[in-house]
């Protein structure tokens, strides 16, 4: 497979998941909507993984597989919490995953346009490096949201049961240093174009 | 830039016009016009020995550095 097979490829492939995740947004934003309007989400639950301190549960034991070569064991703490739609805690969690899904419509928005705008013959443009900064600035972004909305929803979580302590389950890091490896090909795409524009004024 | 390209000089000295030049040396009229106003940034020897060659002169008289 060529580079411009894979090029083209790829450019196909981000327009189709970025104009699906365009449908999945609305349709969710939408559904909320109507759902708001018919009983003012009285009856709707938003639910999230948590990790449940100074809990007396004790570790269960392991069940073996029978040829006793797998076991394995409920985790100990782990709880889902649901809070109620219509409640600070909830209205809070819908605009939280509201703004990551437009985060990931702006990452796949700003890959779109990087797979429009590039040629293969000439990738070094200055269009190119504004995109690719944007990208490294949402990829941080994403994980500064993620950092914000466990300190916030802790909060919400610890003012509704003191006992036990629930801390809410998520990652964070990974999308930060993707954001930094891509300041690097922003780097480098910079070094690209001062190289293109030396090679063109070279007689 | 320190380095002065004198291809004008040299153009006027041969009576010479720079299509003349360009279809003599096999460079674009773009890139000639590049040298003659002095925002090249690099310059070859094939070029340069194609431009001495077409003007019948030495690289000393088309190159000049003042500091």
């Amino acid at each position: 497979m060529n580079g411009q097979f894979i090029f083209s490829f790829l450019r196909v492939a981000f327009t189709v998941v970025y104009y699906f995740l365009v449908v999945v947004a609305i349709i969710f934003v939408g559904v909320k909507i109507m759902q708001f309007f018919q009983d003012g989400l009285k009856s709707e639950r938003y639910r999230s993984e948590v990790i449940g301190f100074e809990t007396a549960s004790k570790d269960q034991p392991f069940t073996y597989s029978i040829d006793s070569l797998v076991r394995y064991q409920p985790v100990k703490d782990r709880y889902t919490a649901e809070v109620k739609a219509d409640s600070a805690a909830g209205i809070y969690t819908f605009i939280v995953r509201v703004l990551f899904i437009g985060l990931g419509i702006a990452v796949l928005w700003n890959f779109k346009k990087i797979f429009e705008q590039t040629k293969l013959d000439d990738p070094f443009t200055v269009q190119v490096i504004k995109r690719l900064k944007v990208l490294a600035i949402l990829f941080v972004a994403s994980d500064l949201l993620k950092i914000a909305d466990y300190l916030l929803f802790n909060r919400f979580l610890q003012h509704s049961v003191q006992s036990p302590r629930f801390k809410l389950v998520t990652e964070f890091g990974d999308s930060i240093i993707t954001g930094l490896i891509v300041w690097i090909i922003v780097i480098i795409f910079q070094r690209g174009i001062t190289l293109k524009e030396e090679n063109a004024l070279t007689v | 830039m320190p380095i002065i390209v004198n291809l004008d000089v040299m153009m006027a000295r041969r009576k010479m016009s720079l299509s003349e030049l360009a279809s003599k040396v096999d460079i674009t009229l773009s890139n000639l016009s590049i040298l003659k106003t002095g925002k090249a940034k690099a310059i070859r020897f094939s070029t340069l020995e194609k431009l001495c060659e077409a003007l019948n002169c030495q690289p000393a008289d088309l190159l000049e550095f003042t500091p």
